[in-house]
């Protein structure tokens, strides 16, 4: 097993992104330390995504620096930043053709490069994060065969083959069912912890993010609303504040299961009560 | 006194009975065939369809040049019927072929353009067989509006305004279409046979046009764009707005070739009318939007096959080389001066071989290089319809050898060379410059790749219509030249393949990277926008040496990856070496023919190639999905 670096850390200092009028990224700090996963949440819109495509280094910044191991970005070449972070965007592009272990080959470029061989080492890599993705099974299938779920897997499949110590995952789950989500989102906290490294994860779920994530990071408008241990994320007066929608939250009986949700409109027993 | 009388009754003769009625003709039939793309646009819900690009221009001309030369008496039936029948044969093809493809934009594209071509293919082989001498259909097919008299013009104008009524009648209905197929059958309108009827009106309209005037390109496909472009939204004022602009286009097209024609020099109009249109086109073209949502783009023709190891990869490989190897042998075939068949025996080898093994060598080369570009550009670009042919590439390789021989004069064969390498490489960059400003979608790539062509056909018809020495070498290289190929270019045309192939597999992993988009390949260390030139430079490289050799219009480099990925090979690797040896071996048994079928007449082996070629595909495309 071959790494680049034991691991790595990032750091963004007042990292800014205007296009035009737009404020899409203001002003934003953010540190990505081994061994902890980042959820990162906030209305659509907030920027997100943005911030995300600044640390992959595939949206350059207005103003403001982004280091890793306390080196600027710019310092490292394509294939060296890739071996140090990996990045999964949001809108994954259809694979026409590509079997799930030729997607998965191809997180080893930043490795084997345009003209290497795929070396017993690539072989390996490859091997592992099909079979701690659970993709195995079906790493002979077309990509284009498989449901959104496994398609998913296979995706962050590649991105652990790459080996990076960190790695920017844009909305992972949205597309997946409750049962998808927590296997995925379990197995992101489970590769932190084997693997020493790194993650950055975008969710609309405030409790998978309570819940798997270490620390949390809120955005709103292009800034940082509010960060904090994950746990404390679960408090009606801080999730009001990000989302300025009225939020409850609720405890069942079993310790510490507690519960987020946005307070609807309405009384749910006289819309279910039958006509006549 | 008198004579100068005489004079001006001569000049309103004129007047009246030739240019009042080529005026209305222009307006006619501009405004006709731009109706008829704005209906077809409408229908098929795809902003590139136009009677060129559905190949019902092709179908009714080719039916009507196979009537002339064939069964003159049929035209007793009436020539617009006969039109009528090759429109209606045309596009009954392409649908029935895009049907299994549910109609998707893409396909329906890929089938018009192939059997445009291969009607168009049939054409010319018809008259070079025929009559070498039957010019005139290759005027009438290029579009000439010259007139003398009226009655033409009042012809096609009763049949228009029938055509007119009935399209009334469907307004309505079409409007309806715009809020989508199911809500459109949710308010009761019977969508498929208004589908029908309307496509019939467009069909018939192209139809009578063609027939009275000939094919007049571009006003179709453009003069509805040039309508969306300002802004005009509804279905109606849309199908208004086509027909004065198609009007005006071919009317200011018309005036002009009239002007610069002047004295003597014969200019078809149809072929002009891309020289206007084109650019016109390739304007708009970076802020034209599609004006419905497409669907996904990323539409490929591939069938998806489970589980392919890299050994039955290999072997096709393998195979294929071996298949290659086999045509190769074809070299013996041929005719003897009494036309009679015979394969080549001891004495006679040593004779004969020199004539047609370079020929044999040089194009089973240039077939190879097409296929390799066309294999890079269709993996790179994720369209199924990238070629160099079809991206106007070839067509630049020819504009540099036309621009290099009409200012330099000479031949020079080093000076020829560099032209064409920086023309197609100016028009690959240009092509892509426009496609990739946003996303690069697969029509926009696609339509200003078709508008470059067109534009670049259009100058050098002119350039060829001026007469002068070059134009005698320029329509050798149109044709290609590979009748007259020397030995040593030859062989080193297939060694271009074979280093470039070389090259090309060294650029492989990039290959398997790129399709993911530049996001993911950024994502795992690739340097895209490097990847993308190098490759997109070996592509031009590719266009530019195979051009000169077998001509613009091939074809090669848009079938070959076809074949390769309906064979079902997805490995980058193995898929453009199989490409390669697909292109070559094509162009192996096309010149075999192009040597012998029309004996002792030589056919050019660039158009034999198509018409191999595109049944093949054809058939591909329509049983795609039913595996």
């Amino acid at each position: 097993m071959t790494t680049a670096t034991e691991a790595s850390t990032l750091q963004l200092t007042s990292g800014s992104v205007f296009i035009g009028e737009a404020r899409l990224l203001d002003d934003v700090s953010i540190s990505l330390v081994p061994c902890t996963v980042t959820g990162l949440i906030g209305p659509n819109g907030a920027g997100k995504s943005t911030l995300a495509r600044a640390l992959a280094r595939q949206q350059p910044l207005t103003s403001g620096e982004c280091r890793l191991d306390g080196k600027p970005y710019a310092s490292f070449s394509s294939r060296e930043f890739s071996r140090r972070i990996a990045y999964l965007p949001q809108a994954i592009p259809t694979t026409s053709g590509l079997t799930v272990e030729e997607l998965v080959s191809i997180g080893r470029y930043p490795w084997h490069g345009a003209l290497g061989k795929f070396t017993d080492s690539d072989r390996a890599a490859v091997k592992e994060a099909l079979a701690i993705t659970n993709t195995d099974i079906f790493a002979d299938r077309p990509t284009d065969t498989l449901s959104g779920g496994e398609r998913q897997r296979c995706w962050i499949a590649m991105l652990l083959a790459q080996q990076a110590n960190i790695l920017l995952l844009d909305e992972p789950v949205s597309a997946l069912d409750i049962r998808y989500q927590i296997e995925t989102m379990s197995l992101v906290r489970h590769v932190s912890r084997i693997r020493n490294v790194a993650i950055l994860i975008i969710l609309h779920d405030i409790n998978l993010a309570a819940r798997y994530c270490d620390h949390v990071v809120a955005m709103k408008a292009g800034r940082i609303a509010w960060q904090g241990a994950a746990p404390n994320l679960i408090d009606a007066h801080v999730l009001e504040a990000i989302y300025e929608t009225p939020m409850a939250v609720v405890s069942t009986l079993e310790p510490n299961q507690r519960f987020a949700f946005a307070k609807l409109p309405g009384d749910l027993s006289k819309r279910a009560s039958p006509e006549g | 006194m008198a004579a100068s009388s005489i004079e001006t009754r001569f000049d309103r003769l004129i007047l009246l009975h030739a240019t009042l009625p080529r005026l209305a003709m222009a307006i006619l039939c501009g405004a006709g065939l731009a109706v008829s793309g704005a209906i077809l646009q409408q229908v098929l819900r795809n902003p590139l369809v136009a009677p060129d690009t559905l190949a019902v221009s092709a179908g009714a001309r080719l039916t009507l040049g196979l009537v002339t030369l064939l069964a003159p008496g049929l035209f007793g039936f009436g020539r617009d019927l006969v039109a009528i029948v090759g429109a209606v044969a045309a596009v009954a093809l392409v649908l029935v072929i895009s049907r299994s493809r549910k109609y998707s934009p893409v396909s329906m594209i890929l089938a018009g353009l192939v059997v445009s071509l291969y009607c168009g293919a049939l054409s010319i082989i018809l008259v070079l067989l025929k009559d070498r001498y039957l010019i005139g259909l290759f005027i009438w097919g290029s579009g000439s509006l010259s007139q003398q008299s009226w009655e033409p013009a009042i012809q096609l104008a009763m049949r228009l305004v029938v055509c007119g009524g009935v399209l009334l009648l469907l307004v309505r209905p079409l409007s309806v279409l715009d809020a989508g197929e199911d809500a459109a059958r949710n308010v009761g309108v019977p969508v498929e046979r208004i589908r029908l009827l309307a496509i019939g009106v467009a069909v018939l309209m192209a139809a009578f046009i063609t027939s009275t005037v000939g094919v007049i390109g571009f006003i179709g496909l453009a003069a509805p764009a040039l309508a969306t472009f300002c802004g005009v939204q509804r279905f109606a004022a849309r199908c208004l707005w086509s027909a004065i602009m198609g009007a005006l286009l071919l009317l200011v097209t018309d005036l002009a070739v009239q002007l610069l024609s002047g004295d003597g020099a014969f200019i078809p109009t149809g072929a002009v009318t891309a020289v206007i249109g084109s650019p016109l086109l390739l304007l708009l073209l970076s802020r034209l939007q599609s004006r419905q949502p497409q669907p996904p783009t990323n539409e490929t023709l591939t069938s998806s096959r489970v589980g392919q190891s890299r050994r039955t990869a290999l072997l096709l490989t393998l195979l294929g080389a071996a298949t290659l190897a086999g045509l190769a042998a074809l070299v013996m075939i041929g005719r003897g001066p009494d036309g009679s068949w015979s394969i080549l025996n001891g004495e006679m080898f040593a004779d004969v071989l020199p004539w047609r093994l370079p020929r044999m060598l040089a194009t089973a080369g240039a077939g190879g290089l097409l296929a390799i570009g066309g294999y890079i550009l269709q993996r790179v670009t994720q369209n199924p319809l990238a070629s160099p042919e079809i991206m106007g590439v070839s067509a630049g390789a020819i504009m540099g050898a036309a621009i290099a021989l009409s200012f330099a004069g000479s031949s020079m064969d080093i000076g020829l060379g560099l032209a064409t390498t920086i023309g197609s490489f100016a028009a690959l960059l240009f092509v892509l410059s426009i496609s990739l400003r946003r996303s690069a979608a697969p029509e926009r790539i696609l339509l200003a790749g078709v508008a470059l062509t067109a534009l670049v056909d259009a100058v050098v018809g002119l350039i060829i219509a001026n007469g002068g020495p070059s134009s005698v070498l320029l329509l050798a290289w149109l044709a290609g030249s590979a009748s007259d190929i020397s030995l040593p270019v030859a062989l080193a045309t297939v060694g271009a393949a074979v280093v470039l192939l070389a090259v090309g597999l060294l650029g492989s992993r990039w290959l398997a990277v790129l399709p993911l988009g530049a996001s993911v390949a950024t994502g795992v260390g690739v340097r895209v926008p490097v990847a993308q030139s190098a490759l997109f430079a070996l592509v031009a490289l590719t266009a530019a040496i195979a051009t000169p050799v077998i001509g613009p219009l091939t074809f090669v480099g848009l079938m070959a990856p076809h074949l390769v990925r309906l064979f079902g090979i997805r490995s980058a690797p193995a898929g453009l070496v199989l490409s390669a040896l697909i292109g070559a071996a094509l162009m192996i048994i096309a010149d075999t023919l192009a040597r012998t079928i029309a004996f002792p007449l030589q056919l050019p082996t660039g158009i034999l190639a198509s018409l191999l070629a595109c049944p093949v595909l054809l058939l591909l495309i329509a049983m795609g999905n039913k595996r």
